[in-house]
This record gives structure tokens, C-alpha cells and sequence, in this order.
């Protein structure tokens, strides 16, 4: 849609790299919904488990996958649901009929952030240059997410399976995130897919 | 290359060096050579120089002392122009070719030195304590004393070039922190190691082994070094652990946290050919085990600073690892065996020993039998009480001493020498263990502060507890290794014989003289700092030791005092009549060695020192020329200058384009919080001044937020989205802060209100266009809603398609002009602003920024929290008390505060309008209001301006501020005195300078 700008469209790289030991790539457009409730409530966890067909994790720093649906534990009454481009307000308005009369609050907040995949044979060191949370593989499994900071801005990053990470960052802040990205992977090469 | 100079003192084999590499460097500015391999320092001893800078206040000529962190005197400026790099010690700067280093200090030159000569005279006019007594009387004569002694001492200079190389940062994390690679510290980093556990080990030298370095014993049956280097390789080929050698831990904090310098380049050239020249850990630990050994003492005797005069376990490390000797006729003083070792080592490399001078009467043992074995001759119970020579040492004036170490007990011998090692004792490392505020404890048995009991999970092993020998080190490495992995058993080693003779504790070596009389008795090299110093502190009553230090500029120097902090507290104990333990110790502090600042600045300097948030429009406001104002993290457009418009006219240009047509502001940086659950209007009511039940959806509502103080602290417009859902805006600057407020409020004081609260500051892009336009340039794009005055009023919000575009559009107003605010998600919101930009063409629309906001919302009497406000007005003192609901259920936050007497009372500051008398002028921001035109002084002060424009559609100056009882005084004139002597007068009035009745918004 020509009517449409994710929060990273307009950054370039002066040139491509050819063996980068970062990859970036800029998961666009993606649904992010906020949602909350009471995770005690069974009428609540049970009535979104059956609408998202998975049950939202309960585990503090956990996630759920189903499909191209991602849930992120972000606090005990608080979940971010990820959900394919284009499809939040339908799964907003799916929950919103089945959680009618329960206290909760659904927000659509897919404009405000963006979700960046990050790889590559440095990406180790490279969190190390950009978050104190520690995320050796020993301490960081698949499947986790945190709130931490990632430079001077915040981040909410999860380990996908394939040991790369994906970061939910703010669009007020992508530009910083990119300018900080470019320079922490001065020394290994950076490419944007 | 030819061999400018022969490296006079280099031993033709040994040493850690590599002699198929020369490298060429230069000291002030003469060539010379040395090896890779080299510190500058053993590359400087190897080619005979002596003297390497002047003193800080005596300027006497000074030369290399130790050979490691703990060197007091070869402070270098190396290198040149932009890239130099001042007070570097040369025992730690490793040879590199083409390495450039002076003297930081001595003119002309440090062989001949003028301001040794002013020296004498500023030896003389500054005694101990001479800054406190200068800073005290006669106060004016500062400035005076101060050039001079600036000019005469003082170390290297900086650089005034920006910094050509870069820095960097690393967060590590892991279960074990070693820190220091000697015996003790490879021994526990092995056994961590080989246990699988997470394991970093740092050593600030170029290669691990530590003392081991320097050392002809034996571990296992085979060299040190041999081991060293199997440790060193079975550590490398852990992936589980991490090697950091040349990185220096220079600070240890709370919860196990440290900060390391790792060199990265530095011993390469001058700056880093790629990536960062130094970078700085920032270390987490589960457990620390400190390793970080000990340093020797000098001895304190009369000219012990001439040049010559050396550690003794430097001349050994020198000797050793460097394969360099760095005297012909040697004279070893020793209170304990470790000069025995050294002496047998200059002997080794073919050197005289002229005598090795114990001041023990009656040492024995496995090295004072070697000695005695290899033909050394050793006087017992005798010191060297005085050390002569010019520019070096050239004489040894040696006497027997009785056994308290108190009394020259005979006949003074002088013997003819070059070199001079003192071996007084060890010193453990205790800096880090300092960091975290612990206090170090005396140990009489060993003579030393060890490190005191700590509030970290941390782990002494080796010589920072005072065990010097080899074996003792590797086993208590061991066996702390095995205790932070909870390991029931550790590897055992086996060393050849070491045992030892009792050390003798001396701290100031007698003289014939007095202290006072006898030559300098140098306690602190870098600071010449001298006994007799110390002695007329104590005499002037500074006796607690922090002050003791503070007097005397003991410890001052970039060295921390390393080497002489514990024979000037020895001393001042003393003078006392006190004991060690007593008098105590001062403490140390981060860093642990000088860190360079763009190291702690890291990555986040120029575009990344702080982050600067955009709106989805920001490309476009780019591409339009904006000039853009901070606000908090924001960078919103503050003017659209044109052509070569100056900012006012530009402004001018603006402001009128919304009152006559119609303007756009990008209002994306307003804060906004979903508010959600069937106590939403509850908690409004609760957290704004006014009342929310009534609000019906569709509607929206200006509310005021307070402190429990009753100070105004925020404000914002809320829309009701329906029953159990409102939008909240706040402030710009203010969103995060509001968030965490009322969050505080709901989770702790409220939990029983069903609400919740999202940020969507983000998420949505505000397009705010003004003007008597705004509607007709409204109605070219959007269809599907009644837009007529009737059917959409002003503070009502709709549902409705723009630009095709699904949006929120608020009929709100910050200008006093027909307004709407088109809501999209800000994926949609450059494109929106677009068509809203292309549709308005017609009617001239006018890009507007903060600045012309500021201008139209002033016209208007509107207030902004942080500019007119500062957290001491009450909605009242603004004039505001038409927004604070009285009668509602639960009183909201702030209001009980609004019957304290000093809130309700009548004179309080008021924030009122001024007219200057003269139209033209514009009252700065800022100025002081005052009740009379003549100035006096003193002067009451009525209040101060606030906001202050020049108002293009009224054609006059306008302003807000706030006066003493300024509702009372309307049409009083009040005057603002002005720096430039200048006194304006301005009419007090109602902030509403423009349409009072608002008829224009209301459209």
C-alpha cells in the first residue's frame, strides 16, 4: 500500500555488504496489539485462548507462537499479540465480542512500534555493545522475552528459534535505533534485507 | 637500520623480549632503539637514560622507579599534535615503532632544568599545606601564586584536537570474574574453567603470568614460564572463557558490577587503524575472585628520589622479563628476602653488587645463604641513610642501625654505586576491594593493609592477602576457584622451597641529621611529599589521616599514591605516639589507573549522545527546510523559513497565515494514553480538577492535572471514545512522567478501579490544521460526516474517512482558530499530511511550528505547563478556577491542598497579561517584574515574565507572567528592568489579547 511508511522506510545503507556479519530486516507492517486483563480470571485467560487459539503465557519474560501469531509475556496483566499485517483489526474485534462484559483493554498499537529481526555471526557481541541484559544462549533460550534497553532507547526482544532476535522498538525512536545499529556494526559489516 | 645508540644496559640473552624485532623510537626528540617486547620504560633503562621528568614542585630530577601501574615518576606525554596523549606512565606503555615520548615536565630539558632552580625558591615558598594557606590569606593573591605554580609544575597537556580514534563498550556477563593473571589469579581461572562455569579473566599486562613473568622458579617441576603458558593456552581454548589481557579493572561497584580497560590498539601505534583503540567492559558477576597482588614499598631515605633509585623487584622484573640491567655498581637495602632474590639476579646478569644492605640485624635463610654462597657481600643491621649525586645516583652513604630501626648507631661508610633497589616490604593491591567501601585492615605480621570484610560475594587469592610466595598463591588460586564453583576438590602444585625470614617493618630510615634537617626524606615521589612534610602537618595539628593526606597532597598524584600512602601513614602514626592500626588508612577510589575520557564517553557522543525522537512526518518537515527546537527527546519543527527569511518573519508569516486562512502543525508529539474499563470516568475524575461523569462519546474535554500539592503539573484534552474508553493527551515533554503517575496511582492507592492504561503516543500521527479555512480545506477530503458548525461542535471528535484514510478527527483548538485535528496511524501519517498539505494549496496552507504555536496560543491566553507554569501555581493563580470541580464524590488529587492558608490566600503570584507601553518592544523571557520605574536596591520583586512575543496580527508585543496579587492590579503598570539598563513598562491585563469571546474557534 503506497499509503503506508514503516517507522524504518527511509533509512539506506551507503553500500551493501557482501559477507555482514549483522543482518537487519524490518518485519513491516506487522499487527501489534496490546492487550490486558487479569491472568487470574479463567473466564478471561480461557476466552482468549479460544479466540488466538493458543493460551497466552503466564510465565513472567515467556511467549506463545501459533501460526504467524506471536505473544509476548510483557507483564502479569499485560501481553503483546503480534499478528499478521493487516489482520489486527479483526482479531481486535474478535476479542472485543468474545471478552464483552469482562474487564479488559484491547489497544492497537501497530503504528507505534516495529518489529526488526536481527542476525548474524557478530550478533552476539553485538547486543553485548548494545543491552545489559545478558543474552548468552545460557541465559536467553528461545522463545524469551524482555523489556530491557538497547542503547539510550527501550526494547522489548525475544530469541527466535533460529537463535536470531527479534526487537519490538518504538517508531519515535527508529531512527536512533539505526543510527546506534550502523555504528555498533561499524566493525563487522551491516546489511539490510 | 644502524644501531644509534648500543642499548648500553641490554643483556645479550633473556627476557621476554624479541631481539629479531628492533623498533626505533624517540625521547625527546633524540632516537633511540629497543625491542618488541619492550615497555618504553625497559626500552629507556636498556639505553642508559636516566632522568625522565622533573618533579611537581621541587623539580628535581626523577627517574624511573618501578615498572608497572605503581610508577610514581615517568609520567610521558606521548606522541604529538592531535593524537597525543598526556601522563601515560612509560612502564606501561608498550615499544611500538616510531613511538614519540617527552618529559611532561623540566624546561629546557629534564637534563637542565631552569625550574629546578625556581624550584629551590618554590620549595622554599611553598611548605606543606602552602594551597590552604594561600587559598586562606591574602585571598586576592590566588590568582598570582596560581600562574606561577601552574607554570613551573604540573603534568602533560591534552590534546585540543577532537580525539582522531573511537571508543567503545562492552556488557559482559559471567559467573567468575578473575581479575589479575599471576599465580593466584591463573590458578582459580583454571579451575572455574575446567568446571564449565562462565569465566572472564583480566590482566592489565600485555601477556597473563603476572609475577611469574619475572621469576627463575619453578612450578611442578618445570619453568613458570612454561607453565604460564599451558594455563594460558588450556584458558584460550575454553569457549566458557573469556582471556582479556592489556584491560585493566579501575573500578569494582555494588552487586558485583566492574568496569575494565582493555588497550586494544594502544600498543600498536598511536591510534587504532580500524574499530575502537580502547574499550570498556562493564562487567556483571555472580562471584568475583580478586588476584590482583601486591606492590613494593620504597624505603624512605634522604635524596631516595634521585634518579637510580629503584624497586627492587622492578630491577628483578627488568632483569628478567625485559633482559635489561639497568645499573653497573648496585647496592641492594632490603627490610625482608626480597632483595636477596634481586641481588642474586644482578649478580646473575654479570653486574656488581657492591652489597646487599639488611636492615635486619640478624637475617638467615635459604636466600641470604645463596647470597653469602655467590660472594655478595651483606651488611646486616645497617641502611643506606642517604643516596648522592647530581643528576643520578654516583654514591651510597651507608650505616649500621639498631634493631628498633630508629637510631644511626655507628660509623657512615659512602660507597660508590649507580643504582640503588629498595626492597621495603609489600604493599597488597587493595584498591578494588576499596571501591565498594570496604576499609582495609592493618596485618601486623605481613606488615600491610590487607583488604577488609566486604559486602560482595568476592575472593581473595594470593598476594593481595599478603601470601608472597609462589605456591601459596597457586594453592589459595586453586582453592578459591574450587570455592566460587563449589568444587570439593582442587588441583595441588608443588614449588621448590620457599621459605622465608621474618620481614622487618621499617618506614623511615634514620639519619645522622634530624628529619627536619636531614635532606629530602621523599615519602610520595609524585606529589614530593617528604617525611619532614608529613612531620610539620602533624605538628600543625592534622591528625586524622584523611586530613593528614589532604594537607600534605599525599596520594594526590595520578599514582594514588601507591607506592607511598603506607610509609606516610606509618610515618604520621608515628609522629603520633599512635599505633598502624590506629591511625588507619585512607581509601581508595575509582579509577584504579587514569582512564581515558572518550573511553567512558564510549559510543555516545555527537548523534548518539542523546536519542532524538521523530514523528512519521519528520522526513517531511526535513525536506521542507525546517529548523527544528528540542522538546524532552523531540525534535519538532520550530519554524519553515523561506528563502532568506529571518526567524521573526518567519513566525510572522505563520501566525498570520492561520488567522486568515489556514496553517498545519504536526501535533504528533503530544502524549497519548488509551484509557480502558468500566472505572475510566471514575479515575479521571480523580486524577483532573474537573468532572468526567457527564461526558458523553463523541465529546471531548480540556482537564487539568495537579501534584497532591495542588500544583498544576500537567494538562491535555481527554475524548470519550465511548462508556468504558477515553483517550488521554498530555504534554509532549511530560507523557512518560504522566503515564508513571497515574500508574502509580491506579496500582497503589486505587487498585480497586477496573482501568487500564496503554501508551499509544506512538501509534498515532495528529495533522492540526487552523484557520478560518480549516473547514472548507476539511471538507475537499473527507465525505462521510457532517462537518457544519451545528452537527460537528467545537470540542467534539468523529469517526471519519480522510483522504481516504480511516482517521479521528478532534475539533479541538491551540490557536483560538477554527481547528481540527486528523487522527491516523502513523504508518499513514506522512501520507496524510500530504493530502492535507496538496488539498490546502489552494488556500495558501502554511507549515506552522512550535514557535508560531507558542505565539497564537499566547494571543489566546493559553497557558504551556513548564513554561508558564513551574510546579508553584495553583489553577487558581493561573486563573483557572473555573476548571476545579468542588462538589465531586472523591476529591481529586490536589484539591485538599487548596485550603491550606498559604494556597488560599489572596497575594499569591498570579499569571496575568502585560502590554508593554511601548508596541514596539518585545519584553525578554525571563525578565523581573518590579513596582517602580527608579531602580533601588534592594527591590521588592513582584514576579517575572514567563512568555513573551511579538504578536504580527496585533501588531504589538505581547506577554504572560506572573505577578503579586495580579488580579488585583489589572491596569496597574508595572516596569522590568533590564540588564542593559533599559527599564520597560507594561500594563498589567487579561492574558486574552486576542478574540476575548471566542467566536472564531466556536465557528
Amino acid at each position: 500500500m503506497t499509503n503506508m511508511y514503516t517507522p524504518l522506510h527511509h533509512i539506506t545503507l551507503p553500500d551493501t555488504v557482501a559477507d555482514a556479519g549483522i543482518v537487519m530486516r524490518e518485519d513491516k507492517l506487522r499487527g501489534h496489539l496490546n492487550l490486558r486483563g487479569n491472568p487470574e480470571d479463567q473466564a478471561f485467560t480461557e476466552t482468549v485462548a479460544k479466540v488466538l487459539g493458543v493460551a497466552l503465557p503466564l510465565q513472567p519474560n515467556s511467549s506463545a507462537e501459533i501460526g504467524s501469531t506471536c505473544i509476548y509475556w510483557l507483564a502479569p496483566n499485560e501481553w503483546l499479540l503480534l499478528v499478521a499485517a493487516g489482520t489486527q483489526d479483526q482479531v481486535e474485534a474478535d476479542l472485543r465480542s468474545a471478552l464483552m462484559g469482562q474487564h479488559f483493554a484491547i489497544t492497537d498499537i501497530s503504528s507505534g512500534q516495529t518489529l526488526v529481526n536481527l542476525a548474524g555471526a557478530k550478533l552476539d557481541e553485538l547486543m553485548m555493545k548494545s543491552t545489559v541484559y545478558d543474552c548468552h544462549s545460557s541465559h536467553f533460550p528461545v522463545g524469551k522475552v524482555v523489556q530491557t534497553t538497547f542503547a539510550k532507547t527501550g526494547a522489548t526482544i525475544y530469541k527466535c528459534t533460529d537463535g536470531s532476535f527479534d526487537l519490538v522498538i518504538r517508531r519515535s525512536f527508529a531512527d536512533y535505533f539505526f543510527l546506534w545499529l550502523k555504528d555498533a556494526s561499524e566493525d563487522y559489516g551491516l546489511a539490510v534485507i | 637500520m644502524t644501531n644509534r645508540l648500543d642499548q648500553c644496559n641490554r643483556m645479550a640473552e633473556g627476557g621476554r623480549i624479541d631481539r629479531s624485532q628492533p623498533l626505533t623510537f624517540t625521547w625527546n626528540g633524540k632516537d633511540y632503539q629497543g625491542y618488541q617486547g619492550d615497555t618504553l620504560a625497559s626500552a629507556m633503562l636498556a639505553n642508559g637514560i636516566k632522568v625522565v621528568g622533573r618533579s611537581f614542585k621541587y623539580a628535581r630530577p626523577r627517574g624511573i622507579l618501578g615498572h608497572g601501574a605503581e610508577e610514581a615518576n615517568a609520567l610521558m606525554q606521548l606522541g604529538e599534535g592531535k593524537e597525543t596523549i598526556p601522563n601515560p606512565r612509560a612502564t606501561q606503555i608498550e615499544l611500538f615503532a616510531g613511538l614519540t615520548a617527552k618529559a611532561t615536565n623540566g624546561w629546557p630539558s629534564v637534563d637542565f632544568d631552569l625550574m629546578h632552580w625556581l624550584g629551590k625558591l618554590g620549595g622554599k615558598m611553598m611548605p606543606v599545606g602552602f594551597y590552604y594557606k594561600t587559598f586562606m590569606w591574602p585571598e586576592k593573591m590566588w590568582m598570582t601564586y596560581e600562574k606561577f605554580i601552574r607554570k613551573a609544575a604540573g603534568f602533560g597537556h591534552a590534546s585540543a584536537h577532537p580525539d582522531p580514534d573511537i571508543y567503545d563498550k562492552l556488557n559482559q556477563h559471567c559467573d567468575v570474574m578473575v581479575v589479575g593473571a599471576g599465580p593466584a589469579g591463573l590458578a582459580a581461572a583454571l579451575e572455574a574453567g575446567r568446571s564449565g562455569k562462565r569465566v572472564i579473566i583480566a590482566d592489565e599486562q600485555n601477556e597473563f603470568g603476572g609475577s611469574l613473568l619475572a621469576t627463575k622458579e619453578s612450578i611442578n617441576g618445570q619453568s613458570a614460564i612454561t607453565w604460564v603458558e599451558q594455563v594460558t593456552a588450556e584458558l584460550a581454548a575454553m569457549d566458557n572463557v573469556q582471556c582479556l589481557s592489556r584491560t585493566c579493572v579501575f573500578g569494582y561497584f555494588d552487586h558485583n558490577f566492574l568496569a575494565a580497560l582493555e588497550r586494544r590498539t594502544d600498543h600498536q601505534g598511536m591510534t587504532a587503524t580500524s574499530g575502537s583503540r580502547q574499550r570498556i567492559h562493564r562487567i556483571r558477576a555472580h562471584k568475583v575472585v580478586l588476584a590482583t597482588g601486591a606492590i613494593e614499598r620504597p624505603l624512605v631515605f634522604a635524596n631516595n628520589d634521585l634518579p637510580g633509585v629503584m624497586l627492587s623487584s622492578s630491577v628483578a622484573t627488568y632483569i628478567n622479563r625485559y633482559g635489561v640491567v639497568p645499573g653497573n655498581r648496585c647496592v641492594v637495602m632490603t627490610t625482608n628476602d626480597s632483595g636477596y632474590q634481586t641481588a642474586l639476579d644482578i649478580n646473575g646478569a654479570g653486574r656488581t653488587v657492591v652489597a646487599i644492605v639488611d636492615t635486619r640485624q640478624q637475617p638467615s635463610g635459604r636466600l641470604f645463604e645463596a647470597a653469602q654462597a655467590a660472594g655478595i657481600t651483606i651488611k646486616t643491621g645497617h641502611a643506606v641513610i642517604e643516596a648522592r649525586g647530581s643528576n643520578q645516583v654516583s654514591n651510597a652513604l651507608i650505616a649500621p642501625i639498631d634493631a628498633s630501626g630508629e637510631n644511626v648507631t655507628g660509623e657512615t661508610v659512602t660507597v660508590s654505586c649507580d643504582l640503588i633497589a629498595v626492597a621495603g616490604g609489600w604493599s597488597p593491591v587493595v584498591h578494588l576491594t576499596c571501591h565498594t567501601g570496604s576499609r582495609p585492615k592493618w596485618d601486623e605480621t605481613i606488615a600491610g593493609f590487607v583488604p577488609g570484610d566486604s559486602d560482595q560475594d568476592q575472593y581473595l587469592a594470593g598476594a593481595i592477602t599478603g601470601e608472597y610466595t609462589t605456591l601459596g598463591a597457586l594453592q589459595a588460586g586453586a582453592k578459591m576457584g574450587a570455592l566460587v564453583t563449589a568444587s570439593e576438590t582442587s588441583t595441588s602444585y608443588a614449588c621448590e622451597d620457599e621459605s622465608v625470614c621474618p620481614p622487618q617493618a621499617l618506614y623511615l630510615v634514620p639519619h645522622t641529621k634530624s628529619v627536619s634537617r636531614a635532606p629530602k626524606q621523599f615519602v610520595d615521589f609524585q606529589n614530593d611529599v617528604t617525611a619532614a612534610g608529613i612531620a610539620l602537618a602533624n605538628r600543625e595539628g592534622f591528625e586524622s589521616i584523611e586530613h593528614v593526606k589532604r594537607y600534605t597532597a599525599l596520594g594526590f598524584g595520578t599514582d594514588q599514591g601507591k607506592t607511598g600512602n603506607i610509609n606516610g601513614m606509618a610515618i604520621t602514626a608515628k609522629n603520633l605516639g599512635k599505633t598502624i592500626a590506629e591511625t588507619g588508612t585512607t581509601i581508595f577510589r575509582p579509577a584504579y589507573t587514569p582512564v581515558t575520557f572518550g573511553a567512558l564517553g564510549g559510543r555516545d557522543i555527537g548523534e548518539l549522545l542523546d536519542p532524538a525522537r521523530h514523528t512519521a512526518m519528520h522526513v517531511w518537515h526535513q525536506q521542507h527546510g525546517a529548523e527544528f527546537e528540542n522538546v524532552g527527546q523531540w525534535k519538532r519543527p520550530w519554524y519553515y523559513p523561506k528563502g532568506n527569511e529571518t526567524m521573526q518573519e518567519a513566525v510572522n508569516r505563520e501566525c498570520l497565515a492561520v488567522r486568515n486562512s489556514v496553517g498545519m502543525l504536526d501535533a504528533s508529539t503530544l502524549g497519548k494514553i488509551d484509557i480502558q474499563g468500566p472505572d475510566a470516568r471514575e479515575f479521571l475524575n480523580r486524577v483532573y480538577t474537573n468532572a468526567w461523569s457527564k461526558l458523553a462519546p463523541g465529546k471531548c474535554r480540556y482537564g487539568l492535572m495537579l501534584k497532591e500539592d495542588g500544583m498544576v503539573f500537567d494538562d491535555g484534552v481527554t475524548a470519550c471514545i465511548d462508556d468504558n474508553h477515553f483517550l488521554m493527551t498530555t504534554t509532549s515533554g511530560g507523557a512518560a512522567g504522566v503515564l508513571s503517575w497515574l500508574e502509580l496511582w491506579l496500582q497503589t492507592e486505587w487498585p480497586e478501579l477496573e482501568v487500564y492504561l496503554t501508551s499509544v503516543t506512538d501509534h498515532w500521527a495528529t495533522c492540526s490544521f487552523s484557520g478560518p479555512n480549516a473547514r472548507n480545506l476539511l471538507a475537499k477530503l473527507c465525505d462521510d460526516i457532517d462537518l457544519s458548525a451545528e452537527a460537528f461542535k467545537f470540542m467534539d471528535w468523529r469517526n471519519a474517512t480522510v483522504a481516504g484514510v480511516k482517521a479521528r478527527i478532534f475539533r479541538i483548538s491551540f490557536t483560538g482558530e477554527l481547528a481540527f485535528e486528523v487522527n491516523v496511524p502513523a504508518n499513514k501519517g506522512l501520507y496524510m499530511w500530504q493530502q492535507i498539505m496538496a488539498a490546502g494549496e489552494e488556500f495558501g496552507i502554511t507549515p506552522y511550528g512550535t514557535e508560531s504555536m507558542h505565539v497564537l496560543r499566547a494571543e489566546k491566553g493559553y497557558i504551556i505547563v513548564g513554561q508558564d507554569t513551574d510546579g508553584s501555581l495553583t489553577p487558581q493563580d493561573c486563573g483557572m478556577d473555573w476548571i476545579v470541580a468542588k462538589n465531586k464524590d472523591f476529591s481529586f488529587l490536589g484539591q485538599r491542598s487548596f485550603s491550606r492558608p498559604d494556597t488560599s490566600r489572596e497575594d499569591r503570584k498570579h499569571l496575568v497579561g502585560l502590554k508593554p507601553k511601548d508596541p514596539t518592544v518585545v519584553i525578554p523571557e525571563g525578565a523581573q517584574i518590579v513596582p517602580h520605574a527608579e531602580v533601588t536596591i534592594p527591590m521588592p520583586m513582584l514576579g517575572h515574565v514567563t512568555s513573551s512575543y511579538w504578536s504580527a496580527c496585533l501588531g504589538h508585543g505581547i506577554a504572560l507572567g506572573t505577578v503579586k496579587s495580579g488580579n488585583h492590579r489589572m491596569g496597574e503598570t508595572v516596569y522590568c528592568p533590564l540588564a542593559d539598563g533599559r527599564v520597560l513598562a507594561a500594563e498589567i491585563c487579561s492574558p486574552v489579547f486576542y478574540d476575548p469571546q471566542g467566536e472564531r474557534h466556536h465557528d
